[in-house]
């Protein structure tokens, strides 16, 4: 079996949660593919000698579970397709469902750095269009920090990029540009309303670096070890 | 017309009773003045419950209008919908299940853009919403001119401008929730990728935005989104260097601000005042910080001793002496004296110390004063290994250990840890009874003082030991001050009522219910035979009279107990001439430290477990004794 109708069946197989070989599943399987169902059960061994997947044939049902090759092929083709499929739909405006399709056959042409480049260049341009064009209301200077954060590397960052809220002093009006807290530690800020962009002014710090800093008409304490979290620019 | 409707409501009752309850929900950031309106609504008949198979609280309560029944269910006040601590996962699922009918958005009319953030969540779960704006006699006072009407016509529901302490515009809110609660029509719209991710979903799994939303975020994890929505949150999180949280956090808050910009008007914040500023400088905040929360313990003290001092005096005269002289049979005399007297000693502490202590530590949050003290105690707190939040819980704990240790649910479990060890410690309401009723009737105030010093000092210790030895990582402190506002009476006193329920709820049952079981181990000579087991190690270790260990067991069921059972078992109410100061003086270190009462035992089992709260009894029993047999030890020396 050629690789690109390999990376469709794994696609179709992870999309629809296909675990075990079954007339519903072959049906399922054989719309997705816009095959035969048929040729459907061809396919699968196929892929089973292709080392993709596993089929245990030992159960009354037969069970399928995707090989670490076959699981990382397939997600690879699906980011691929999310990436073309938006290019489509977000830079050149089709209609999804011509994207989809148009996406489908794409995916399996597309190199990696092509993939990588294409998916930076969505990132560059929404940041200068899409998104202002559709908050127009806003026309704040802030908005690319708020939406895409800083354009620079995590570790670029002691270069000049934004300087520690702890260095700052009482009075000081400050903008956030991003706060560095692993997934879940600084989602209270967020709720709170110290997101990138956001203009803060400091009340008051304590001698430990604790703050009490004003924010959307109220005012939020912080402790020391959440002030370092948080990287901001002197407005 | 009359006749259709009335069988119509026949039909309905007849199917089930439940479809003609309204099930309506208040939610709302924390310090909205969601509480006062729900007090407002329900009146008295307030249950507490919990949310399934969790600490979380939610307080439920029916009322009667119209001839129709409605349940009214009041939320913990939550910042969002989205977070990962157990108060908004509760709430989230709750309103997943769609288990509310209705929703009562209260919003704090002055600090509206913050408030509008999480509406804006609530109206993704798609849920018929009436939004309150509450608090408009504050924004009137701070010069805000909000159009509400404007509001309305934005989200595509009623909008009512209420105040809750003045009691204006609360009677509409039910009639308003039945007839005109509609869904939010008012949809945020997310970053591009994030839409094209919630575009492909619904496509492909034929999920709805909302589903698709929290699959992103990783809180579906059992959804058959959740595998396909974990590697496209992977790669706009690549994309952006953002958390998917964080993204559409941004994205609502902008939303937040736009509605904010179209519906208010002369916005003009006021920064703290001078007042303010002193309270959280460290030179003159901490002062005041101490002298506010010595005078807040002096008062219960005073007051405390006052009103029980009444209520022992009216149980002796008017129930406990009428009873002897019914001459009952023996057992049921036993019996019925036991309930007379745990009733009066639940009235006695319930009343002079918790409910007065509950209403100045609600009078220290309504002024706003309390976060303010927490924010300066963070420093503090640190070194025993919890932030300054947890100064409240503490603070709580001198009223009673059961709602301090409930209210310990939203710190991280590392400070949960901590805080169970060392709240426990913290010397209640009903230990303060023992040192008063003891050491201070007996010994002397010095005395008592020092019993205090050593339990601080000790919690102390311990603090820094667990901060060495606990796992994991100690998690910062964000917190949100309260506006500094003239405390109000009614909004007051809700507050500390409805914690005195609580209170009531969990702590009177098991008093009652122990000191029968005490009366009949009594009455069957039980407890004489348990004296004569320990009597041994009670005088040589502790230097203590036998009947002292029973006294002690029955601590456990209830702290202040330990004084009335010794009273009842020394024979008199003058301790001081059945034992003398030391003996007084070690009774009252041991009881006051070891093993929290049971209630507060029940509510660490609920809340950490059985490892941590066998943890924490087997730490303070330890503590208790060997600190009693240190105590004996000088004394004997001196």
């Amino acid at each position: 079996m050629e690789i690109t109708e390999c990376e469709d069946y794994l696609e179709a197989i992870i999309n629809n949660s296909v675990e075990e070989i079954t007339p519903d599943s072959l049906k399922i399987l054989a719309d997705a593919l816009n095959k035969d169902v048929s040729e459907i059960e061809g396919g699968l061994n196929d892929l089973r000698d292709e080392g993709f997947i596993r089929i245990n044939d030992a159960d009354a049902y037969r069970e399928i579970k995707l090989t670490h090759s076959g699981r990382k092929l397939g997600e690879c083709t699906i980011k691929k397709h999310l990436v073309l499929e938006s290019f489509f739909t977000e830079i050149l405006g089709m209609d999804s469902d011509s994207a989809s399709k148009e996406a489908c056959v794409l995916e399996h042409g597309a190199s990696p750095d092509t993939i990588k480049r294409l998916k930076n260049y969505i990132r560059e341009r929404g940041a200068r269009h899409g998104f202002h064009a559709r908050d127009a209301h806003e026309g704040h200077e802030g908005h690319e920090g708020h939406m895409f954060n800083h354009p620079h590397h995590r570790g670029d960052r002691d270069e000049g990029m934004g300087r520690n809220l702890s260095e700052f002093d009482e009075d000081d009006a400050v903008k956030i540009l991003f706060t560095d807290g692993g997934s879940r530690r600084t989602d209270r800020l967020c709720d709170m309303g110290l997101i990138p962009g956001e203009t803060i002014t400091i009340k008051r710090k304590l001698s430990n670096g604790a703050m009490v800093v004003a924010i959307k008409s109220s005012e939020v304490g912080i402790s020391p070890e959440i002030v370092r979290l948080v990287f901001v620019e002197k407005v | 017309m009359a006749d259709k409707t009335d069988d119509k409501k026949r039909d309905k009752s007849g199917s089930s009773d439940k479809s003609d309850t309204l099930k309506l929900a208040l939610i709302g950031n924390l310090n909205v003045g969601k509480s006062l309106i729900f007090n407002s609504l329900t009146g008295i008949g307030v249950e507490i419950s919990n949310f399934p198979g969790t600490t979380v609280g939610m307080y439920t309560g029916s009322l009667v209008h119209k001839d129709k029944h409605y349940e009214i269910i009041d939320f913990p006040g939550v910042y969002s919908l989205d977070g990962v601590n157990e108060e908004e996962t509760e709430v989230r699922k709750f309103l997943l299940e769609k288990k509310a009918d209705r929703l009562i958005a209260v919003l704090d009319s002055t600090r509206l853009e913050r408030n509008l953030y999480l509406l804006l969540q609530v109206a993704e779960f798609k849920i018929p919403t009436v939004v309150v704006l509450n608090m408009t006699d504050e924004a009137e006072k701070q010069g805000l001119v909000i159009d509400g009407d404007k509001l309305s016509e934005i989200l595509g529901c009623p909008v009512l401008k209420t105040a809750a302490i003045e009691g204006r515009n609360i009677d509409k809110i039910i009639p308003l929730a039945e007839n005109g609660a509609k869904t939010i029509d008012a949809v945020t719209r997310y970053d591009d990728h994030v839409e094209a991710a919630l575009r492909s979903f619904s496509k492909v799994n034929g999920s709805d935005r909302l589903s698709g939303l929290l699959a992103l975020e990783g809180l579906l994890p059992d959804s058959d989104l959740s595998e396909t929505a974990g590697v496209i949150a992977a790669e706009i999180e690549d994309q952006h260097r953002m958390s998917v949280h964080q993204i559409l956090a941004a994205n609502r808050h902008n939303e937040a601000k736009r509605i904010k910009c179209l519906i208010e008007k002369d916005e003009k914040f006021k920064p703290s005042r001078n007042f303010d500023r002193l309270l959280t400088r460290t030179s003159t905040g901490v002062p005041i910080m101490t002298v506010v929360l010595l005078t807040t313990l002096i008062c219960v003290f005073i007051i405390g001793s006052v009103l029980e001092e009444a209520i022992v005096e009216i149980f002796e005269t008017f129930l406990i002496q009428p009873m002897y002289a019914l001459s009952l049979p023996p057992l049921a005399e036993n019996i019925l004296y036991s309930l007379l007297i745990a009733v009066e000693a639940g009235l006695g502490i319930a009343f002079p110390y918790v409910f007065v202590f509950y209403i100045l530590i609600s009078v220290l949050e309504d002024t706003g004063y309390m976060t303010r003290a927490a924010f300066l105690a963070d420093r503090a707190m640190h070194n025993i290994g919890m932030h300054g939040q947890a100064l409240i819980p503490m603070v709580l704990g001198f009223g009673c250990n059961v709602p301090a240790i409930m209210a310990i649910k939203q710190f991280s479990e590392r400070e949960r840890v901590i805080a169970s060890f060392l709240i426990t410690m913290v010397p209640c309401s009903a230990r303060t009874v023992i040192i008063a009723g003891i050491v201070f009737t007996f010994v002397g105030l010095f005395a008592a003082l020092s019993i205090y010093l050593i339990v601080f000092v000790l919690i102390i210790l311990t603090g820094i030991v667990l901060t060495k030895v606990t796992p994991g990582d100690q998690f910062g402190m964000i917190l949100e001050m309260v506006p500094m506002r003239k405390p109000r009476a009614k909004q007051t006193l809700t507050r500390a009522w409805l914690r005195m329920k609580e209170f009531l709820f969990i702590a009177m049952p098991l008093l009652l219910a122990s000191s029968v079981v005490l009366g009949i181990l009594q009455f069957f000579g039980v407890i004489a035979a348990f004296q004569n087991l320990f009597e041994g190690f009670m005088y040589s270790a502790l230097g203590l009279p036998d009947y002292a260990s029973t006294s002690l067991l029955f601590g456990i069921l209830r702290k202040e107990m330990a004084f009335e059972t010794l009273a009842i078992l020394s024979g008199t109410a003058n301790l001081g001439a059945v034992m003398s100061a030391a003996q007084l003086y070690i009774f009252a270190v041991v009881s006051v430290l070891f093993v929290p009462c049971i209630s507060t035992i029940a509510v660490l089992y609920r809340q950490m477990g059985l490892k941590i709260s066998l943890a924490v009894c087997c730490y303070t029993l330890s503590l208790g004794f060997v600190t009693g047999i240190i105590l004996n030890a000088l004394f004997n020396i001196f």
